[in-house]
């Protein structure tokens, strides 16, 4: 049977952030079928569609760069495929753009190469914004940032610094502060923002963490 | 900017058990509506989210314009120490109010040992434990469910209770506070409105006395109110399919998509209170079932559908219906499953298709290891029924079987506990001689809990068994029941004690209630949680035991429940406690027209309703 392969990107905000990657995968098979999408099944007793999810979200943390691939039987407009799922996402989930594959693609898990984050930060003291920047800076600077990693062989001393890619503030009114980092993707692992966060939170409040962006290796989205 | 409710959310294990906005939720604005009800089940929220009951009343109280149902559940223990760091209420999941925010609060009573939540939940959203201290700005608190056939531990604490089902009297009794709150009424006036709703039982209308023995010396029912209270059901089930579904986010424990059959069941297993309780059967029609799965698929995804009820092959239309279900939903990956079969209704190609967790394991319950003991609860299959059944299911590819029995029945004696050991080895035999080239992944697991007597069962005058006669049973099967191939599972002996108490307990458990919640009792039905050195003390403290409560009482005794009726007569129970006693087996009502025998269709005006025509 004909296959057809479409790349979703998606957001994640409300009370959808609390759900776990694999509840929200449950969720999005369910959605589809609610969509009366053709879907293609794995074959065997239990016939699941055939999905495949990008990188795990945190718990509690909002995006708007979650991805999914999926086949239909069916060639589709991308657009019917959009209309229909913004029809039938549960609330929380939103579909930002479809895009139907042509030819041979990486797989989400390693077509993704970086990930951006964006913290909503209130600086704990009268930091000004020179102040804030030179913070940054320091951190930039540091060739080891080091995180304690839970292994299975106990706990265990990471250096997060050489995943660091690149990152940005921006002011916003009454001391607030946007700053996007972006970070590797791969095998060589990631950082996630959990374990940044240790690196700011003595000099910050942060509100808010999204995941804003994810960077293909070739431009896809 | 974050609320305060986001805040602690971030700050626990599981937070979609609090979060809300699963799909098809109802959302509706607090100011506008005229009665607030939050529906609460005490427990955690994967459990409670698997029960249909207070699903049910979800969407048929928000159907309903003007009423706004929302849910809460038991908040696990990070949570409850959450919220009282930040010196908040327990919340519902809809609009994150407090529970005390609302006109009424519903508690499904589905067992004993919840209980101590639902006190405990009350106390985390600062209500009032005891009805007497709760006045005209406090929600009314309500019980409903099978716990409501005796609920007289909890009679303190509640306002009023609803006996039976609830699809309409519940929507009754909304209406009669919607109107009273509008007139202005009091909650005294309220309340002795609710009086005239039939199946409404107001504990504070009747008057327990007692005699020096702690023993009931009469119930004083107070003018309204009805010296017995009748249960209520719905004649057509048709009328009440549900037209709406909700899909968590987070996995309950049973995640699928439900829908019943029948309710009741006809079997008359004498240790059975849902069996008594629930009758007369009443089955839904096979080409409704189906047309509101199609539209219920459709708004909801689920990947299976379960046809749940009582003994779901007994469903007069059950080929028809699962065959047409299958043609219609198998190309859309939906899979249909009944829960686990009966073992006289037991087929490999029924259970191949429809038994969920297919070459795993499949469960079966002969409840007690001879025939002679099977007679006496009136579950009447021979050793042979069972081993033919066992057979075929080896025979059908499966390795794994688990059995189910219950220890310390009436009449029980060491031969009935050889004869679950008998039953056992036997199957092992049997399995490994037909999956002869994999006879070392053959099991055969036996579980076994405790006997405990019921309200309105014919056993509900029988003594329950000590704990240490408990013990002593469990360990004689701890000792035959070894090798591999065998394994054997059992109830924490104390977890079965309290549940007993509470099944057969009368008011003056109310203080063992109140103390057992002050000292730090609950999720009593979790073992890592349970504590019963704790209930010990609380007990002590209301001057109790537990053989007050797991003793033999007499026929002429008054009962704690004896002013509320299932229907079903006090002279059919005694006819079956009876035969019982004699061995003597009652047969299956289903279908038999004529039949007046448990009093359930005369007192309730009703009838058995069969899909497939009634027989003679």
């Amino acid at each position: 049977m004909k296959k057809i392969k479409y790349r979703i990107q998606y957001s994640k905000t409300d009370a959808a952030r609390f759900t776990s990657h694999l509840d929200v995968a449950r969720a999005i098979s369910r959605t589809l079928r609610r969509a009366g999408l053709p879907v293609a099944f794995s074959l065997g007793f239990n016939p699941a569609p055939r999905l495949s999810f990008g990188p795990p979200l945190p718990l509690g943390l909002e995006s708007e760069a979650e991805f999914f691939d999926l086949e239909l039987t069916a060639d589709l407009a991308a657009e019917a495929v959009f209309q229909a799922l913004k029809e039938t996402l549960p609330p929380g989930l939103k579909v930002i753009k479809v895009q139907r594959l042509i030819g041979k693609t990486s797989s989400l898990m390693a077509g993704i190469k970086a990930l951006s984050y964006q913290f909503l930060l209130q600086p704990h003291a009268e930091l000004g914004q020179l102040q804030v920047k030179s913070l940054l800076e320091q951190l930039w600077t540091k060739s080891e940032l080091p995180v304690m990693k839970r292994t299975k062989s106990g706990e265990q001393v990471v250096n997060i610094r050489p995943l660091w890619l690149d990152y940005r503030l921006d002011f916003e009114p009454e001391g607030l502060v946007f700053l996007t980092i972006k970070v590797e993707f791969g095998p060589r692992g990631t950082i996630r923002p959990d374990d940044f966060c240790t690196f700011l939170a003595q000099d910050f409040q942060i509100r808010r963490v999204i995941r804003k962006a994810a960077f293909f290796e070739e431009k896809v989205i | 900017m974050k609320d305060q409710y986001e805040l602690l959310l971030e700050k626990v294990e599981k937070p979609a058990r609090y979060a809300g906005g699963e799909l098809n939720t109802t959302v509706k604005p607090w100011a506008q509506a005229r009665l607030r009800v939050a529906l609460a089940f005490p427990d955690l929220y994967e459990i409670g989210l698997s029960h249909l009951g207070l699903r049910l009343l979800y969407h048929r109280i928000n159907e309903v314009q003007g009423y706004l149902a929302e849910r809460v559940y038991a908040p696990a223990l990070d949570m409850e120490e959450e919220l009282q760091k930040a010196n908040l209420p327990l919340f519902s999941l809809e609009t994150r109010h407090g529970l005390g925010e609302f006109d009424l609060v519903g508690f499904t009573l589905q067992y004993e040992l919840s209980y101590t939540n639902i006190l405990n939940m009350m106390r985390l959203a600062g209500i009032p434990l005891r009805r007497e201290q709760r006045g005209e700005a406090h929600p009314l608190i309500i019980g409903g469910g099978p716990g409501s056939f005796n609920p007289e531990p909890l009679a303190d604490f509640f306002d009023l209770f609803l006996l039976g089902e609830g699809e309409e009297a519940f929507l009754e009794i909304l209406d009669r506070i919607a109107d009273g709150k509008e007139r202005g009424d009091d909650r005294a006036a309220i309340k002795r409105a609710l009086l005239q709703i039939p199946g409404v039982y107001l504990p504070e209308y009747y008057q327990v006395d007692y005699t020096p023995e702690g023993r009931i010396a009469a119930v004083h029912p107070h003018p309204p109110a009805p010296s017995v209270v009748q249960k209520r059901i719905i004649h057509d089930l048709d009328q009440y399919l549900p037209s709406q579904e909700l899909v968590p986010w987070m996995e309950p424990v049973h995640d699928r998509l439900m829908v019943e059959l029948f309710r009741g069941c006809t079997r008359g297993c004498r240790f059975c209170q849902a069996g008594m309780v629930y009758r007369p059967v009443r089955e839904r029609s096979p080409a409704f079932i189906k047309e509101r799965l199609t539209d219920l698929i459709k708004k909801t995804g689920y990947e299976e559908i379960s046809l749940t009820s009582l003994s779901s092959a007994d469903y007069t239309k059950i080929e028809e219906l699962t065959g047409a279900l299958t043609d219609c939903f198998a190309p859309q990956g939906v899979r249909i499953s009944l829960p686990s079969l009966r073992i006289d209704s037991f087929s490999p190609e029924l259970a191949a298709k429809f038994v969920s967790g297919r070459k795993g394991s499949l469960t079966f319950a002969p409840e007690a290891g001879t025939e002679r003991l099977r007679r006496v609860i009136n579950k009447n299959l021979s050793d042979q029924q069972i081993f033919e059944t066992l057979e075929a299911a080896f025979a059908g590819g499966w390795q794994r079987i688990k059995l189910y029995f219950m220890l310390g029945l009436p009449t029980e004696t060491d031969e009935d506990l050889a004869g679950i050991v008998r039953l056992a080895k036997e199957a092992l035999k049997m399995g490994r001689r037909i999956h002869a080239r994999a006879a070392n992944r053959v099991q055969v697991s036996v579980s076994v809990s405790t006997f405990i007597p019921k309200p309105h069962t014919p056993f509900q005058w029988r003594a329950q068994i000590s704990s240490e006669e408990t013990l002593r049973k469990q360990r004689f099967l701890q000792e035959e029941l070894r090798g591999k191939g065998l394994k054997l599972s059992w109830h924490q002996v104390t977890l079965s004690q309290l549940e007993g108490i509470l099944a057969r307990g009368d008011r003056r458990l109310a203080l063992s209630l109140e103390k057992a919640v002050e000292l730090g009792c609950k999720f009593d039905a979790w073992s890592e949680t349970f504590r019963w050195d704790l209930w010990q003390e609380a007990l002590s403290f209301a001057g109790l035991k537990p053989e007050d409560y797991t003793r033999a009482r007499s026929y002429e005794e008054i009962l704690p429940w004896e002013h509320l009726s299932a229907g079903v007569s006090k002279e059919y129970l005694i006819t079956e406690d009876q035969r019982a006693e004699e061995g003597k087996p009652t047969p299956d009502c289903r279908g038999r027209i004529d039949c007046k025998t448990c009093g359930v269709c005369p007192t309730l005006r009703a009838r058995p309703i069969m899909a497939g025509g009634e027989k003679d």
